[in-house]
């Protein structure tokens, strides 16, 4: 017997499963266990994946900058300063280094990050000075450093007595 | 002496339109003085201030140098760094550079890569203007915010303008059948920097 | 796509280019399509208008033109540094074709893959590369042996 029309009912559902199926599981190959091999568990752990790199990318930038904000923390405190010090004496002296190229001077060149901390010192001082209100401090302003407004006073009663 | 002058404080804090200001009026230090008459006549020093925690500022006291002594040793060191530029007697020189809305730390015969297109062609030269520091083994020039253009010259050449690898940007919602894959190409383009140069022209 | 899932280089380049004078990287250019086919028209009609200027004006690139029987036509580039790239052009445009050449062109043949870091330097360090004792007093190393009384009257 020969069976002439098994043939046509044969169809095909399709001729790149393979491929597809491949397209998939070739992200996968990395994976612990059978999510590198069974295209069902592939799925969802590639689809994972994608979105887990989307999401560091933004990520990336904020711990890059934490990174640098510790290194130049730490680099400042040897010179005796701290950071935000550092940063804002800086910035009141229009320097606009930012923290990326700040962390490389200060591993790569320290000379030059000591010279720009002492600039951001001396800066500090001169603020302090400026606060105390030797000169130009408007009246009326209740100031939180006590000045004594009689230099000249003793406190001595016989004296104020008479 | 001083536990008088506290006692004083907190019988004039009862009355908060004469306690204005936040300094020792005249009245009170006779008021003190006639209260409690001490058996030594004691001759404190001129500006004495007894010691709270107002009296002095919360900073170290700040003592600054001389300033002409400081202007003298200012102009000594610019003569140097002068002197240093206008012989050549430098190395390598480094410089910070703004461009592409980064900084970058720059030296001779280094790559960097940046992700947009320029509008030059591979192999033209390029002077990158926005400096910000250079600096070499011995002296540094800060700019503030920018070093001029008479002062530096920083050139690269654009060697390379490719795209980089595909990146998958995806979003997934789980249980609202929502998810969205994307392919990102940006251009990218590789200078490499030719030259660092400073010229004597400085004030 | 991710990166652990896909190799990755360091920023280079070939031979260090830009340093002395710049080279092309591109070295041939060989261009495959069929006389016939409704594909390679884009193809034919680049090979008409612009592949003569295109190279005019790269003296350093060889351009090679074959028509042969192929179901799809293709560029294929290759490199000073051996990689040889095949780009499909199956129903591209004129326009398309000459822009795909720019940028093969401007290519180097290094691979397309994440690039680890968006700057190489050489010399890294200019004034010496910090390390704890760089802002530390050099009276650090000096110790003072201070000899014993009875020792220096024994001596």
């Amino acid at each position: 017997m020969v069976f002439l029309s098994l043939s046509r009912w044969i169809r095909s559902r399709g001729p790149d499963r393979y491929w597809r199926v491949q397209e998939v599981l070739k992200h996968a190959r990395h994976f612990r266990g059978r999510k590198n091999r069974c295209f069902r568990l592939a799925v969802r752990s590639v689809r994972r994946a994608f979105v887990f790199a989307t999401k560091a990318r933004k990520a990336k930038k904020r711990i890059m900058r934490t990174l640098w904000i510790s290194r130049i923390a730490a680099a400042t405190r040897e010179h005796g300063m701290k950071y935000p010090a550092l940063i804002h004496n800086l910035l009141k002296c229009q320097v606009a280094l930012n923290r990326k190229v700040l962390s490389d001077l200060a591993i790569t060149e320290p000379r030059t990050f000591k010279s720009l901390a002492s600039l951001a010192k001396r800066r500090r001082e001169e603020g302090f000075l400026v606060a105390l209100g030797d000169k130009g401090e408007p009246e009326g302003i209740f100031s939180r450093i006590v000045h004594s407004q009689f230099p000249d006073a003793t406190l001595n009663p016989e004296s104020v007595a008479a | 002496m001083t536990a008088s002058v506290v006692r004083g404080c907190g019988q004039l804090l009862r009355c908060p339109s004469v306690f204005c200001k936040g300094y020792l009026r005249p009245g009170f230090l006779n008021y003190a003085a006639l209260c409690h008459q001490s058996s030594q006549p004691s001759k404190l020093p001129v500006g004495y201030v007894p010691e709270t925690s107002l009296s002095k500022p919360p900073w170290p006291e700040v003592k600054l140098p001389d300033p002409e002594e400081e202007k003298k040793q200012n102009i000594d060191v610019v003569h140097k760094v002068n002197d240093l530029i206008a012989t050549g007697q430098y190395g390598r020189l480094f410089a910070v550079v703004h461009f592409a809305s980064r900084q970058w730390k720059v030296t001779n015969e280094d790559l960097i890569l940046i992700e947009n297109h320029i509008d030059a062609e591979c192999g033209e030269r390029i002077c990158l203007e926005k400096v910000l520091l250079v600096g070499s083994e011995n002296f540094s020039l800060i700019g503030r915010p920018l070093l001029g253009k008479d002062l530096v010259r920083v050139e690269a050449t654009v060697i390379e303008k490719t795209e980089c690898s595909p990146k998958v940007h995806m979003v997934f919602w789980k249980r609202h059948r929502f998810q969205k894959k994307k392919f990102i190409v940006q251009p990218q383009t590789v200078l490499r920097i030719n030259s660092i140069e400073v010229l004597p022209n400085l004030s | 796509m991710t990166s652990r899932g896909t190799p990755s280089r360091f920023l280079k380049s070939v031979l260090q280019n830009g340093v002395g004078r710049y080279v092309c990287q591109l070295k041939r250019l060989s261009l495959v399509f069929s006389k016939d086919s409704a594909n390679s028209l884009g193809v034919r009609e680049f090979i008409e208008d612009g592949v003569v200027d295109f190279a005019r004006q790269n003296p350093g690139i060889v351009v090679y033109v074959a028509p042969e029987k192929c179901s799809i036509p293709k560029i294929v580039a290759e490199y000073l540094n051996g990689t040889v790239k095949e780009e499909p052009v199956n129903r591209k445009t004129s326009e398309e074709i000459r822009q795909l050449i720019k940028k093969l062109s401007d290519q180097s043949g290094l691979e397309v893959i994440r690039i680890r870091k968006p700057f190489h330097t050489d010399s890294p360090s200019i004034q010496g590369q910090w390390h704890p004792f760089v802002n530390r007093s050099p009276s650090l190393r000096v110790q003072r042996f201070v000899k014993e009384k009875s020792e220096l009257e024994s001596s």
